[in-house]
């Protein structure tokens, strides 16, 4: 069974995969078979070794005072200092609330959502309908927040906007959406999957394209219904690609992507869409205070890191192929 | 089969050898790159006095920072390349490369220059705190020796001006930064729809309550006579937080001291008043309701100029502002409202520190003599055609003062290059402005408005107790963080039922949050020590 299986995917006729004693077939060899592959990979590997690992290096200034005039070798270490001020500090336990709280809306709200329309989507049998509602839905990925933030702003004014217009037929006074800390987070989680939702469904799909029809041919013939199906079939299918996507959200926990944050954040609601990256903003890139920003980011990529090997490890004993 | 194959991967194996080369080479080459970076900084000390030597040899090359306002017509070019640069170029003797600065994103573009190593020559900011933090971090360098060793028409000015040795000097007593006097100090003013007032058979306001009743008056008797109850009286814009709080001498996020003690502003009883006055506005709809979301205050504008509103809280240099109104709205009639009583007194309008711009060297500036070059030949002639424009083009003399021949040719052409004059000469009196106007009635009476905007500053005091932020590092590291949370919870005070004490408490508690006491201590202590130097 496996040769066959061996024979099919590897194309070569001539050396059946159980002829060559394990054994003997070394890393190097593995290595040089693939060469090509491995020069593919040589920029990537380099653009990450310098631009993620060698900066690291930069992060000591979190465990400095760091001043322009003596450089990152120069400035005197202060160990943890910065870290007990952050702890200290009211704000910053009340930024990380924020983000974590936002974060738990995404995991709730928006995490599934691409799994949802990419069951809706893989019902549909009409291939060009699906083309283009596939790619209507991924657009939005590609507008900035920029952009987008101000067209959020103008669609729910309370005065000029359509939301608020046809709440008003339905006889319902205008709201505020954008200032009142109750509608802030549901603007943010409705946004937030309008805009990547899309984009999921891409990876989704993709992963459903690879479930055997024979299957669900074989659910029909015992009787089982659409939902039936999904459930048993096409949801058990993607559990590995959905695994995997749960650990790279977990990851992202203390991360609250910038942009969006900024453009949809003003005055008003501080109190509820402050996040670690804005907080990071202010205090490290407008009152220069880089020690500390530095401490913050650090504290973030610390718990993120810590976060993504427990969800690993929990993943793979509930039996799914983890990250690594 | 074996032979083939052994000679098909030699021949791919002497393929691979350049390929890894070249890739390994690549990486090294970055790496290079990235660590080259990492050396540079704290490289260049070298006393000034050895840079004079070698400066008189090198290039008359210099890059400054200027402020983007996004000014700048298509036509005319971009921040770093139109006319006047060019004019400049030509003129002063000096190369000079520009590096815009988006105007209200000038303290993080300002930090990550210095960062990254890529600050230009000169720093320009209006604000004293970044001179004062740069200095410390030692981003710049004084300024003495240079002014002493090469410069002429500078080094006059500022001894004919001594008012503004202060504000250029810091703790350390040295000079950091070059400026030339304000034309005007006048800055933040209140206009009024004059013809409103008269339709309505108003007068004008003299007291906050007085203008409170015309704001309800404008609301709703339809002033604007169309017949629908759609005026907003008020529209904001960055003056109005300032000129509300300026009534009751209680600006947000400014010390005072009441009886030898330093306080902040939140915690003086008069900053209630304050408070209370923008609730009143946003509950009894005197005031657009989505100014929040409002942030470049474009919105109020809008209201403004097509004539939805009739009061403005604003500036003295609107003029692009007032002459759109006048195209919309050809028969209306400004006014400027002057200072207005409370019960706490008569506050003039805010007075800006006698100083304009600030330049500071960066302390790595290759050639310093070329930058004092450059600010003599600005102080001495360079700031008129960057003020006026071209003679018989844009303006003609009558007398001794320029008359601006066309203002929409002027407001295109010339009116973005005064952000150039990193020092100037102009002093806008009255009848300078007046004299400025020409014959066209609409300029005569805008150059009116400004007229009385102007003799306002120099007739009425303005109480500030501090002249500019008292330097001291533990009110430094917190104050954006206040500034983040007073502005919430101003603006949660504004928009909903929340009472003002309750309000004052938040900002109490967010300020000893963040170590307030230690900051007002300090604080007391530097003005204790210093408070002779300011008066």
């Amino acid at each position: 069974m496996s040769s066959m299986r061996g024979e099919r995917t590897l194309g070569r006729a001539a050396l059946p995969a159980a002829s060559v004693p394990k054994l003997k077939r070394s890393r190097l060899r593995d290595v040089y078979r693939d060469r090509y592959l491995y020069l593919f990979l040589l920029p990537a590997l380099a653009y990450f070794f310098l631009f993620k690992y060698v900066t690291l290096f930069g992060e000591t200034i979190a465990f400095k005072n760091f001043r322009l005039l003596d450089g990152i070798w120069g400035s005197e270490w202060v160990g943890l200092k910065h870290f007990r001020t952050l702890f200290a500090s009211d704000d910053f336990w009340h930024v990380i609330g924020n983000t974590l709280l936002l974060n738990l809306y995404h995991m709730v709200f928006a995490f599934p959502a691409p799994i949802v329309l990419a069951l809706l989507l893989n019902e549909l049998r009409a291939e060009w309908f699906k083309r283009t509602v596939q790619n209507l839905l991924y657009l939005p990925f590609f507008i900035s927040w920029v952009v987008l933030g101000g067209i959020i702003v103008s669609l729910l004014s309370p005065s000029t906007g359509v939301v608020n217009a046809l709440l008003g037929l339905f006889g319902v006074e205008p709201i505020y959406f954008m200032t009142s800390s109750v509608w802030w987070p549901v603007v943010f989680i409705v946004s937030t999957i309008w805009q990547s939702a899309g984009w999921g469904t891409i990876i989704y799909m993709a992963a459903m394209a690879a479930i055997d029809p024979g299957l669900y041919e074989a659910a029909k013939m015992d009787g089982a219904g659409k939902l039936r199906q999904i459930w048993h079939i096409t949801l058990p299918g993607v559990r590995g690609t959905i695994a995997v996507l749960l650990v790279l959200q977990m990851g992202k926990m203390m991360d609250v992507g910038f942009e969006h944050v900024y453009n949809l954040q003003n005055a008003a609601v501080f109190s509820v869409s402050d996040v670690i990256s804005t907080y990071v903003y202010r205090i490290g890139l407008q009152n220069a205070q880089y020690s500390l920003a530095t401490a913050v980011g650090l504290f973030q990529g610390v718990i993120g890191l810590i976060l993504v090997l427990i969800v690993n490890k929990t993943v793979k004993k509930l039996g799914e192929g983890g990250l690594w | 089969m074996s032979e083939k194959k052994r000679n098909e991967s030699k021949r791919i194996r002497k393929s691979i050898m350049p390929l890894m080369a070249l890739a390994v080479l690549g990486t090294a080459a970055l790496s290079g790159c990235s660590s080259d970076n990492a050396n540079d900084k704290g490289a260049s000390e070298g006393a000034p006095s050895e840079q004079a030597t070698a400066s008189a040899a090198l290039p008359k090359e210099i890059t400054a920072s200027i402020y983007d306002r996004g000014a700048v017509a298509a036509g005319e070019g971009t921040y770093e390349d139109n006319r006047w640069t060019r004019y400049i170029n030509e003129h002063s003797g000096v190369q000079v490369n520009w590096v815009p600065i988006p105007r209200n994103q000038e303290a993080d573009k300002f930090n990550v220059l210095i960062a990254s190593g890529q600050a230009p020559d000169l720093l320009t900011t209006y604000n004293r705190d970044f001179i004062v933090r740069w200095a410390s971090e030692g981003a710049i360098q004084p300024l003495d020796e240079y002014i002493e060793k090469y410069s002429t028409s500078y080094k006059a000015y500022l001894e004919a001006h001594p008012e503004l040795k202060p504000y250029l000097t810091l703790e350390d007593g040295k000079t950091y930064a070059i400026a030339s006097l304000r034309p005007t100090r006048a800055n933040t003013a209140i206009f009024i729809r004059q013809d409103w007032l008269d339709k309505l058979g108003l007068s004008m306001p003299k007291t906050v309550e007085e203008l409170i009743e015309v704001a309800r008056a404008f609301r709703d008797n339809d002033p604007d006579g169309n017949g629908k109850k759609d005026t907003i009286p008020m529209a904001m814009s960055t003056s109005y937080m300032a000129i509300t709080d300026d009534w009751f001498m209680a600006r947000s996020g400014e010390w005072f001291v009441e009886d030898g003690k330093v306080v902040q502003s939140f915690f003086t009883d008069r900053y209630k008043s304050a408070l209370e006055f923008r609730q009143l506005a946003y509950k009894e709809e005197l005031v657009d309701k989505e100014f929040a979301t409002d942030k470049e205050f474009s919105r109020q504008k809008q209201l403004w100029t097509t004539g939805r509103s009739g009061i403005f809280f604003s500036n003295v240099n609107m003029d692009n502002t007032m002459s759109d109104l006048r195209k919309n709205d050809p028969n209306s009639k400004l006014s400027v409202v002057p200072p207005l009583e409370t019960p706490f007194g008569t506050n003039g309008y805010q007075l800006e520190v006698p100083n304009h711009l600030l330049t500071a060297f960066n302390k790595d500036m290759k050639n310093p003599q070329a930058a004092i070059e450059y600010i003599d030949w600005l102080i001495d002639e360079g700031w008129e055609p960057l003020t006026y424009g071209t003679q018989g083009e844009h303006y003609e003399l009558k007398g001794d003062i320029p008359v601006t021949l066309d203002l929409d040719k002027y407001k295109t052409e010339v009116s973005y290059a005064a952000e150039y004059r990193l020092v100037q000469q102009e002093r806008m009196t009255p009848e300078y402005v007046t004299a400025r106007a020409g014959e066209d009635p609409n300029d005569r009476d805008l150059a009116a408005l400004k007229s009385t905007i102007i003799r306002n500053s120099e007739t009425f005091d303005f109480r500030k107790d501090f002249p500019y932020v008292p330097p001291v590092a533990e009110y430094s590291t917190i104050a954006s963080q206040f500034e983040a949370k007073w502005k919430e919870i101003n603006t949660r005070a504004a928009m909903t039922g929340m009472t003002a004490d309750k309000a004052i408490e938040d900002i109490r508690q967010a300020w000893d949050s963040l170590g307030g006491d230690q900051a007002t201590a300090k604080v007391q202590a530097w003005y204790d020590a210093n408070k002779d130097k300011l008066k």
